[in-house]
């Protein structure tokens, strides 16, 4: 349905896309996951067509749409990372508003105003002004604007970002809703790697503008299949330990939490005996060990020597 | 499309208070503040002419008519020329000159109330500014002195009570010009006085009562109801740029784009509710100075006129300086205008002084700055002027409307560049 070729975005001074690639298929939820800074909001900028790509190309079912942006634009509904919302209207002013501009019929809007009040579960409280509103509420109106129009394809930037756990659980059963019953595509952006986990058929990691890693899940965890990861906890992390861990051979990646560490190695590899070699030697007191499946947080450590979130 | 972004923008107003505070809360007070503290310190300068006359007729005319009638029967002169002389008699009579064709004309009328009265008291001679008496036997000399020549013409007798103040002096200057052009067209022994040549020799000599007697005066109320009107209309385009501003800013804007509007359909929508919204604030600012202050308008017409047009370069104002803060992507373009550009020509424009007292140079640069031909323009017309006494003004003001929009056109945000 939707491919982007070689996307580029070069701003002034900052390249923030560097040619990406991906496509979707019809009904597919893919996600996008990448920590902050990553080029995921330029992404979506570009295929949406509110920038211009440096270089590269979008199309929609074969289509270039970067000379034609209505093209686009019909089909798709984009919840933005911000609340582009008035705060100063109610919850059905916003309604209305943005469903007049986009030419919906006055009576079609009414009825469509019922139907997507309905879904993002905001029927009780339409005549309330937005800012009145929790940061899910607002987030969920977010939504239901992008909704209006019935688009096939939604593309969402980070919809459930600084919302309470209960927000987020609807939301993310909203998309999964809309997905199987209406068959809409869904492009879902987050650096929460477990709502990607859960909601995503397919997935790319982006990182520094570019896609590190894509694939469904499994494909992606495979990645890992070598390896494990071991959660370390120390007591008193001395800087003598992590020398010597980060000396050890077949350790891959060491990230610190103080007191926490995270060490991926080999599956093969027995290393335990020489950490508490070394625990033993440095004065270490080791409080608890953990040897852990990999998660896509993992991969991401994998892949970048970071965690997704700092 | 248009019709809903301004149905939402006339919402977003009424729903924030710190916006209807500054753009009718505050211009109203600073017009009752300033025009009531200038009332009272110079209140002089400002008067609502207020003449109380006395007129003392000691003098019967119509005995005086007959008589001279009579005399000129008696002379020996051809019938025609006895017509046109006995014709010439009554439009020839200085006192009903001076009554009807004076005194009662339309323009004295408004600003000189006279009262007929036999005699007066000593006391109730201060209630006046000025008395007139036309002495016994003054039509009678006036006559003898134009028809068969001999004595001193007769003269009328002015008292001003007031010397100094501009009442009294307006008063003896009408009287004075009265007096020298009577002199004047009897000494040219012209039996035919025109009273309108008179009466219009006798404004165009009168500098001083000249614009006041033929335009109302403005109360300073009045000057400060337009002064900080045009002055609070320019922050409309202040407010809806703000507006404007945030909408790029929290990504509405995108939505919009994303909603397929074209952009210079959204910058019409901004221009349009800037209009809809300075047009509300003037008729309601006018229409609560002339509830409660008196402060009317001759001509709604013109003045209905004048606000479309100053409305709609309002408008133009608010769409170039949103179109600057999206191409800067920053809000301090809106921030300059409110609190450097506004204020800057508001003060040009005559919005806190008078600038036709400054006078000079500085009237008339003024006249052609934005705020300037809006005030000028207001006042004139509350003068009771015509738009074709202020085409100059109304002019300035279309061609800076049309300037603001060729700029904005140019420099609108483009799609993609809006990041
Ligand atoms: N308009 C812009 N001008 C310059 N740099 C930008 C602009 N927009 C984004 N960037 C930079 O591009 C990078 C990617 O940003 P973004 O796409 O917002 O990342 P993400 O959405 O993944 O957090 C960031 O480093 C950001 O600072
Ligand atoms: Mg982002």
């Amino acid at each position: 349905m939707l491919e982007v070729f070689e996307l580029t975005k070069r701003f002034k001074n900052k390249e923030a896309v560097k040619g990406i690639n991906f496509y979707m298929e019809k009904g597919e939820i893919v996600g996008l996951l990448g920590p902050n800074g990553a080029g995921k909001s330029t992404t979506i900028s570009m295929i949406s067509s509110l920038v211009l790509p440096t270089t590269g190309d979008v199309r929609l079912r074969n289509e270039s749409v970067l000379k034609k942006p209505e093209k686009i634009r019909k089909v798709l509904g984009v919840v933005p990372q911000d609340i582009a919302l008035y705060m100063d209207l109610t919850a059905r002013e916003n309604l209305e508003f943005f469903g007049r501009i986009h030419k919906i019929k006055k009576n079609d809007l009414k009825k469509r105003i019922e139907e997507v009040l309905e879904i993002i579960g905001l029927k009780d409280r339409e005549k309330d002004l937005v800012k009145t509103f929790s940061g899910g509420m607002k987030r969920r109106l977010n939504i239901g604007v992008a909704l209006l129009h019935e688009p096939e394809l939604i593309i969402m930037d980070e919809p459930t970002v600084g919302i309470d756990p209960q927000s987020r659980n609807y939301i993310l059963e909203t998309v999964k809703r809309l997905n199987e019953e209406k068959q809409i595509t869904v492009l879902y952006t987050s650096h929460y790697m477990e709502e990607v986990e859960y909601l995503c058929d397919r997935i790319y990691i982006m990182d520094h503008g570019e896609v590190i890693a894509s694939g469904t899940k499994d494909e992606i965890k495979s990645i890992l299949s070598q390896e494990q990861t071991l959660v370390i906890q120390v007591e008193i992390l001395k800087g003598e330990f992590l020398k010597g861990l980060e000396a050890l051979p077949n350790i891959k990646n060491i990230s610190v939490n103080d007191p926490i560490l995270k060490i991926i190695v080999p599956k093969k590899v027995n290393i335990l005996n020489e950490i508490f070699v070394l625990a033993g030697e440095t004065n270490t007191n080791i409080s608890s060990v953990q040897i852990e499946t990999p998660t896509l947080e993992d991969v991401f450590l994998h892949l970048t020597g970071r965690q997704l979130r700092d | 499309m248009i019709l809903h972004m301004i149905k939402k923008e006339l919402l977003l107003y009424l729903r924030r208070p710190r916006e209807l505070v500054i753009l009718l809360l505050m211009p109203f007070v600073l017009i009752t503040i300033l025009g009531f503290a200038l009332e009272s310190i110079n209140g002089q300068e400002t008067p609502n002419l207020d003449i109380k006359l006395a007129f003392i007729q000691k003098d019967d005319i119509e005995a005086a008519e007959t008589n001279v009638i009579a005399r000129i029967e008696g002379l020996p002169m051809s019938e025609e020329e006895k017509q046109a002389a006995i014709a010439g008699i009554k439009s020839a009579n200085p006192v009903r000159i001076l009554k009807e064709d004076v005194l009662d004309s339309p323009e004295l009328r408004k600003m000189i109330d006279v009262n007929y009265v036999d005699s007066l008291s000593e006391k109730e001679m201060d209630r006046y500014s000025g008395i007139v008496e036309i002495p016994a036997q003054f039509t009678e000399q006036y006559f003898q002195h134009v028809f068969f020549g001999g004595n001193e013409p007769p003269e009328m007798k002015l008292k001003i009570n007031e010397t100094n103040s501009i009442q009294g002096s307006i008063t003896k200057d009408i009287f004075t010009s009265f007096q020298e052009e009577v002199t004047f067209w009897t000494t040219a022994q012209s039996l035919g006085i025109n009273a309108d040549q008179l009466r219009n020799k006798m404004t165009s000599n009168i500098g001083l009562t000249q614009p006041v007697s033929e335009k109302k005066t403005i109360s300073a109320v009045g000057y400060y109801a337009i002064g900080m009107s045009v002055m609070f209309m320019f922050f409309v385009a202040g407010n809806v740029a703000t507006l404007a501003f945030e909408e790029k800013s929290n990504h509405i804007f995108d939505r919009i784009l994303l909603a397929n509007m074209p952009i210079p359909v959204f910058f019409s929508g901004i221009f349009v509710s800037s209009f809809v919204v300075s047009f509300c604030q003037i008729n309601i600012l006018y229409g609560l100075s002339a509830l409660i202050h008196d402060v009317t308008w001759p001509n709604l017409i013109h003045y209905l006129t004048l606000s479309v047009m100053l409305s709609a370069m309002v408008g133009a104002f608010a769409i170039l300086v949103s179109a600057i803060s999206y191409r800067l992507n920053s809000n301090a373009a809106v921030q300059v205008f409110s609190s450097v550009v506004i204020p800057m020509i508001a003060f040009i424009g005559g919005s806190f002084v008078p600038v036709a007292q400054l006078g000079g140079v500085f009237e008339e640069i003024s006249k052609y700055t934005p705020a300037g031909a809006g005030v000028s323009a207001y006042y004139k017309i509350m003068q009771g002027y015509s738009l074709a006494d202020v085409s100059t003004q109304l002019i300035v003001i279309l061609v800076i409307t049309v300037i603001l929009i060729m700029i904005t056109f140019v420099i609108q945000p483009k799609r993609g560049e809006n990041f």
